[in-house]
């Protein structure tokens, strides 16, 4: 629909003037006059209103007078104009308002006492500031509960048609999953053609039901909106850290509300350049583990082979005696440790702590090594800054977005409804590169379907067609000539012919997205898990770097290379030093100046960089006997890792495993001690999003059984080790990173790094960048013939990590399947139907399981959820670690598939 | 005075005319097209539309040529015309008309459209009901590719325009232009919010001009005779050209009539339709579709043209004239038109879609006999409450049966409640709770 002058940054929107119940406003030309009269602190009821999407205009509730019409007009689809009188209070509005809910409230039921939204309804409110006391035309509708969904139960009865559901979902979302439809005479809200609900499942409609008309399955009739403890805190599952509600009963969560609301209608529908306040599935329904009853209650330890229930003080005394009994006998570096990115940052911080000083070793590393290191590390070598370079408002408002190797739809679903946005309102180019027909895919402008595997090539032809087609940034590249005559060197070497056979995109798409690219003048690059998870990941960012340097790209604001992350907290692992290659406030390790500044903080020795040691360096030295003990702190190797790790020799050879978590997964069945640690939502802490933005959680409810926050286990541990650690509380340790790291909490703003290419350029480049331009066709071409299929495991939108796996919401909406993702021609030139078995062999081994059709999957290419480990597909990959970053690939292969 | 030449209607009604494409060829069709194609540059037949002071016919008279104007100059992209033929007021049956026995005449209006304004895409969106006229239209399409006056480089000129038939599926509301639109683009058929409009934002987001079947009719005459001839017929300056009513109800011969702008609502009736039935005294009109507020007796001198019926206090309209002989029940007439919104509300806005189902609610409580005094009330204030306070006219529209009759025949409301208080038992008050 037609844009807002508001939220158009190419429209200069004309100041006008207008009077509001007397008073002189300012606004700008043609916004709606609801926009204008809500900023200046009035409400005016509205019922089918939201600042998120269009007017709808339906409710007849937001009437004001304007002076010069002789009936009451609808504020919200009325274009606020210079010189307008309008009054917004008075008693003919008020009862002409009246009569609008006493509509509203005739085709109502008024079963309030057993309905969710009782006390939390927007009728009710309404009706009681209307004074509406005539009830006598309540209806009853008597339509049957729709409870199809898996997730949302659709009780019409309630419904108001206000159609808040269907526009939050078609305007903001993307989606469009829901209509209107007249059934038995009245018009309901239903799934598209009247079918169950299957969409991303968000809730975002659930969220803006003023009503109770759309019910939550999985909290419907448990409780009262007034009694419930409504704690706001940040969402551990992936990068985007969205801001939500958990709202807990005694101990237990009931329900998981967003900021985005009916109660909260009012904003600057520019502020949502920002996000929206919605959640996605994961954060909406995949609460339950937390209360879940395969929650570790107490610790345990290893007694006659098994693991016993033991109380706290042994199990810690125990754990810290073997470890300084080792540490003894050893050496410190005898002992290694893991953390998941899912711990706070004062976690992460406390735990290199622990390890760097307590234990003194350099052994440690934390999921963010699974991937995003690559990105931090080609960031921090390419520009001097080791995180993402844009935020969420960069993103909605960029005039063409680069999105290399990601299904953000699925992996981060908000930073997704953000690119979203700005095709929708900002009608930005995107350029979708992937090997698969996503949703982002299916909305972009520019969907390039390249062949498996061959993003990075599809990025070298960008850079050559940038450069040959002259769209080149000259003032950028006239800073280091050297440097791009080298570049320009290497890339001649490159023939267009083998890129586009590589890639399978015709050479004029190519230069087409180069130069939607190039020519945009704010342009971003998004690389996500095709890149930084997939082989050579670390080079290919650099490249990325380089494309955006020669387009001029870098520095320049609202552009950048950006990427995302699959657990919440794996850009403060980083920052926070939880990586053998940095200390916190990613300074080098080797760095001997930020070494001092650091042993000098914390009053002790630093152990040797050298002797440091990445994930699959410590499960390798774990194997070979070098390491005696290993700590783990939520992580699980053992179900994440392939089988051709020999995760489980490495665990069995150690004399001490100690895992600290909040399930006893497959890795803690092998450990000797077992110690229960608390979820997010019973501790306090801040977690780093993608953005940068540092985001408090907060503590919901007590603490599960007997667990404990990890810092606390953490901070006696070290005590136990000698390592006096005198932190009450997360504050405590905050305090300290507060003084090392000055202005890293910064009250929740992103913080802008200046990307400065010039260390890098004008350094070392030139002996690197011709590694990276290799052909490397030839061998892509050999493998294709002998093995067809590309294998990868990936994301789904339900899930992520194992974590969710626990949630049963989650499970519920997607249960493993243990099936292969296939295209559906691929299944029938094979002769398989879904639940066929086929035989899928790779280099390490084969396996049979059963195949089911895909719509995003392109010809030639399969999938499987790396979320779930029955049948262990991920056994079948080969793991290739990167020789800059010790990343251990393994969610990408080649294969055969043949029917069983 | 010399005889009135009709235009839309001249074809057809000339014996013989089978609306087939040489049968129009033969009287001159497709003439405007040869004449402007490639020979006038596309502004100047918006300028001809202007000056011929051509207004739309499908109910609301706005100026076609001004709404061409309002299309996005020098727009780079697909624009749309959509041909308005869902005619689906009560009371209205001309377009059908003009599709069934002529339809190269809105097929030739469409292409100098089309051509007026730039657009390579047209669409007909086709009341779901006439299964016939689309067929007719299908074919004369079919007809009109084959001779090379539809599709691509037309008349081996430069011009590509493509015509293509939609039928809806059975909605009231589609006739209104942004429901229309919807519907056409796939989508449940609910008015859009205005602005912007159509001609900026309109199918897909792109430019669009909605014009209804007479009205492009009327354009190969306009473009053949010029827009002085034009704008000389009728009751110039505002209400040029002749208006085809179709008169129904109450009258001897029911039917369409072509006038010119202007002729008083007593000659149409009295002379055109061969007055009333049974030469019962006339009590009521209906002077442009169900939702056109009543006249009484007293307006038969009122001419029908834009200004005039507006001024009298109806509208125009779509030129649906619906007469009542004297023994209509008002009450019941009322109640049956409000049925007809009521079902077809298309249920977005919350006061016309809970507004009519109340207003029927208490309209047949009183035609059954079942009124309470503070019915009318009711009634006036729900009305009050629904016009303009909706995303479209529909508002406005569903409540002019009621407000009229209330107007005029309010003694008729009276007397049904008045008989219901003295037969009725006393009626179970529902509970009410608080203050009222």
């Amino acid at each position: 629909m037609g844009l807002k002058p508001a939220t158009n940054p190419e429209v200069e929107a004309k100041p006008i003037e207008l009077t509001i119940d007397g008073r002189s406003v300012s606004a700008s030309d043609g916004v709606s006059l609801y926009d204008v009269i809500s900023s200046t602190g009035k409400i005016v009821p509205a019922m089918c209103y939201h600042y998120t999407f269009d007017p709808f205009g339906s409710c007849g509730m937001c009437l004001v007078m304007v002076e010069g019409k002789k009936a009451p007009v609808r504020s919200c689809t009325a274009k606020a104009a210079a010189g307008m009188i309008v009054r917004t209070e008075g008693d003919d509005l008020f009862q002409a308002r009246k009569k609008a809910v006493e509509k509203h409230l005739s085709v109502h039921p008024l079963d309030c006492p057993v309905c969710d939204a009782d006390g939390h309804c927007e009728l009710q409110d309404m009706a009681f500031q209307h004074q509406v006391t005539n009830l006598a035309n309540a209806k009853q509708k008597l339509i049957p509960e729709d409870t199809r969904s898996l997730v949302l139960d659709f009780n019409m009865n309630r419904c108001i048609a206000c159609g808040e559901c269907i526009n939050v979902c078609k305007d903001v979302l993307m989606i469009d999953a829901l209509q209107f439809m007249k059934k038995g005479g009245f018009n309901q809200v239903v799934a598209k053609g009247d079918q169950p609900l299957s969409c991303e499942f968000c809730g975002d409609c659930l969220a803006v039901c003023p009503v109770g008309a759309i019910t939550n399955k999985f909290s419907k009739y448990l409780y009262k909106p007034w009694q419930l403890k409504k704690t706001t805190t940040t969402c551990n599952y992936c990068g985007d850290g969205c801001q939500m509600h958990v709202e807990t009963k005694d101990r237990e969560v009931v329900r998981v509300t967003s900021p985005l609301s009916w109660k909260n209608k009012w904003g600057d529908r520019s502020e949502t350049a920002k996000g929206h306040g919605g959640i996605c599935v994961r954060g909406r329904f995949g609460f339950e583990y937390i209360d879940s009853t395969a929650r570790l209650q107490q610790p345990l330890m290893r007694r006659d082979g098994k693991l016993v229930e033991a109380p706290w003080l042994e199990a810690v005394h125990s754990v810290v005696d073997r470890l300084a009994d080792i540490k003894a006998k050893h050496g410190p570096d005898a002992i290694a440790g893991l953390i998941t990115a899912r711990c706070t940052n004062e976690e992460l911080y406390l735990f290199q702590k622990l390890m760097r000083v307590a234990i003194g070793t350099n052994q440690l590393d934390s999921s963010a090594r699974y991937g995003h290191i690559n990105f931090v590390r080609a960031a921090q070598q390419a520009v001097g800054v080791g995180r993402a370079m844009n935020d969420w408002e960069d993103l909605t408002k960029a005039k063409a977005i680069l999105l290399v190797g990601s299904n953000l739809t699925e992996t981060n679903p908000l930073t997704s409804v953000r690119v979203k946005d700005a095709i929708r309102i900002y009608k930005a180019q995107v350029i979708v590169v992937d090997s698969a027909q996503t949703n982002i895919a299916r909305l972009a402008s520019h969907p390039m379907m390249v062949k498996p595997g061959s993003e990075g090539v599809f990025v070298q032809g960008l850079v050559k067609s940038v450069i040959e087609q002259d769209l080149i940034d000259t003032e950028a590249t006239a800073k280091y000539p050297k440097a791009f005559a080298v570049l320009q060197e290497a890339v001649a070497k490159l023939s267009f012919e083998s890129i586009t056979a590589a890639t399978g995109i015709a050479l004029d798409q190519i230069h087409e997205a180069a130069s939607i690219f190039a020519e945009a003048p704010r342009a971003i690059i998004l690389c996500a898990e095709g890149v930084v998870r997939r082989p050579a990941g670390y080079e290919k960012i650099l490249s990325l770097m380089d494309l955006a340097w020669i387009t001029g790209k870098l520095g320049r604001p609202g552009c950048g290379v950006t990427t995302v992350t699959e657990e919440i907290n794996e850009q403060g692992a980083v920052d926070m030093g939880a990586a053998p290659e940095f200390l916190p406030g990613q300074a080098p390790i080797t760095d001997a100046a930020a070494r001092d500044r650091f042993a000098k903080a914390w009053g002790a020795e630093l152990p040797a960089p050298e002797k440091g040691a990445t994930l699959t360096e410590i499960l390798k030295r774990c194997r070979n006997g070098q390491i005696k003990a290993l700590y783990i702190v939520g992580e699980n190797p053992l179900a994440t890792l392939p089988k051709s790790m020999d995760v489980q020799a490495a665990l069995k050879g150690l004399d001490l495993l100690v895992c600290q978590d909040l399930f006893l997964t497959e890795t803690a069945r092998f450990a000797h001690v077992v110690l229960p640690a608390c979820s997010y939502a019973e501790k306090e802490g801040t977690f780093t999003n993608l953005e940068g933005k540092v985001l408090r959680i907060r503590q919901a409810m007590d603490p599960v059984g007997e667990s404990l926050p990890d810092w606390h286990i953490m901070t006696a541990i070290a005590s136990g080790l000698g390592c006096q650690l005198d932190y009450e509380s997360p504050h405590d340790i905050q305090r300290e990173i507060m003084k090392l790291l000055p202005g890293y909490y910064n009250l929740g703003q992103p913080r802008k790094p200046a990307p400065d290419p010039n260390k890098y350029l004008s350094n070392g480049y030139s002996a690197e960048v011709k590694a990276r331009y290799q052909p490397q066709m030839e061998a892509m071409a050999a493998t294709q013939a002998a093995k067809p299929f590309a294998l990868a495991l990936g994301q789904l939108l339900y899930h992520s990590g194992k974590l969710s796996t626990q949630a049963p919401g989650l499970i519920t909406i997607a249960p493993n399947t243990g099936r292969l993702h296939m295209n559906a021609k691929d299944m029938e030139r094979l002769g398989l139907t879904d639940g066929t078995k086929v035989r899928v062999t790779t280099a390490q081994g084969k396996l049979d399981v059963g195949v089911q059709a895909d719509l995003a999957m392109l010809p030639g290419s399969c999938f499987f959820p790396e979320h779930f480990n029955e049948p262990p597909v991920k056994d079948l990959m080969a793991v290739e670690i990167d020789r800059h970053t010790g990343v251990p690939y393994f969610k990408f292969t080649s294969a055969t598939i043949q029917k069983v | 005075m010399p005889p009135f030449e009709k235009i839309l209607l001249k074809n057809m009604e000339t014996p013989g005319y089978t609306g087939s494409l040489a049968d129009y060829e033969r009287g001159g069709g497709y003439q405007a097209l040869r004449k402007v194609l490639g020979k006038i540059p596309p502004a100047e037949i918006t300028e001809t539309v202007k000056k011929s002071g051509l207004r739309g016919r499908g109910g609301a008279g706005f100026p076609t040529g001004v709404k061409w104007g309002f299309l996005p100059k020098d727009y780079q992209g697909p624009k749309y015309l959509c041909c308005n033929a869902d005619e689906s007021e009560p009371g209205t049956f001309k377009d059908r008309q003009l599709i069934e026995r002529d339809p190269h005449q809105m097929i030739e209006g469409m292409l100098l459209a089309c051509y007026a304004i730039g657009v390579e895409t047209a669409y007909i969106y086709i009341r779901g009901e006439f299964v016939l006229g689309a067929q007719i239209l299908e074919r004369a399409l079919a007809e009109a590719r084959m001779a090379g006056y539809v599709g691509q480089n037309i008349l081996g000129a430069r011009t590509s325009i493509n015509i293509w038939v939609h039928r809806g599926a059975g909605a009231y509301i589609c006739g209104e232009e942004t429901a229309l639109l919807e519907s056409l683009e796939g989508k449940r058929g609910l008015p859009r919010v205005k602005p912007p409009f159509p001609a900026t934002h309109g199918l897909y987001n792109k430019p669009t001009v909605v014009n209804n079947v007479e009205t492009l009719a009327n354009l190969p005459h306009i473009i053949n005779r010029g827009a002085e001839w034009f704008a000389a017929i009728g009751s110039p300056p505002k209400s040029s050209g002749t208006r085809i009513f179709c008169v129904s109800g109450h009258v001897k011969r029911p039917g369409n009539f072509e006038v010119p702008m202007g002729t008083t609502l007593r000659e149409l009736i009295f002379e055109h339709a061969g007055g009333m039935r049974s030469d019962k005294p006339l009590k009521a009109i209906i002077p442009g579709g169900a939702s056109a507020p009543f006249f009484t007796p007293e307006h038969l001198g009122v001419k029908l043209d834009f200004e005039s019926v507006a001024q009298a206090g109806s509208m125009l309209g779509s030129g649906g004239v619906t007469v009542m002989e004297e023994g209509t029940n008002m009450v019941w007439a009322a109640l049956r038109l409000m049925e007809f919104f009521y079902h077809e509300s298309c249920g977005k806005c919350t006061p016309c879609r809970e507004g009519s189902s109340w207003l029927v609610q208490t309209m047949r409580r009183i035609v059954d006999g079942r009124g309470r005094n503070s019915d009318l009330e009711t009634l006036v204030e729900l009305c009050q409450n629904i016009a303009g306070r909706t995303v479209c006219a529909f508002g406005d529209a569903e409540v002019a049966p009621i407000m009229s009759t209330l107007k005029y025949w309010r003694h008729e409301y009276e007397e049904l409640i008045q008989q219901a208080a003295m037969s009725a038992p006393a009626e179970l008050m529902m509970p009410v709770m608080g203050k009222h």
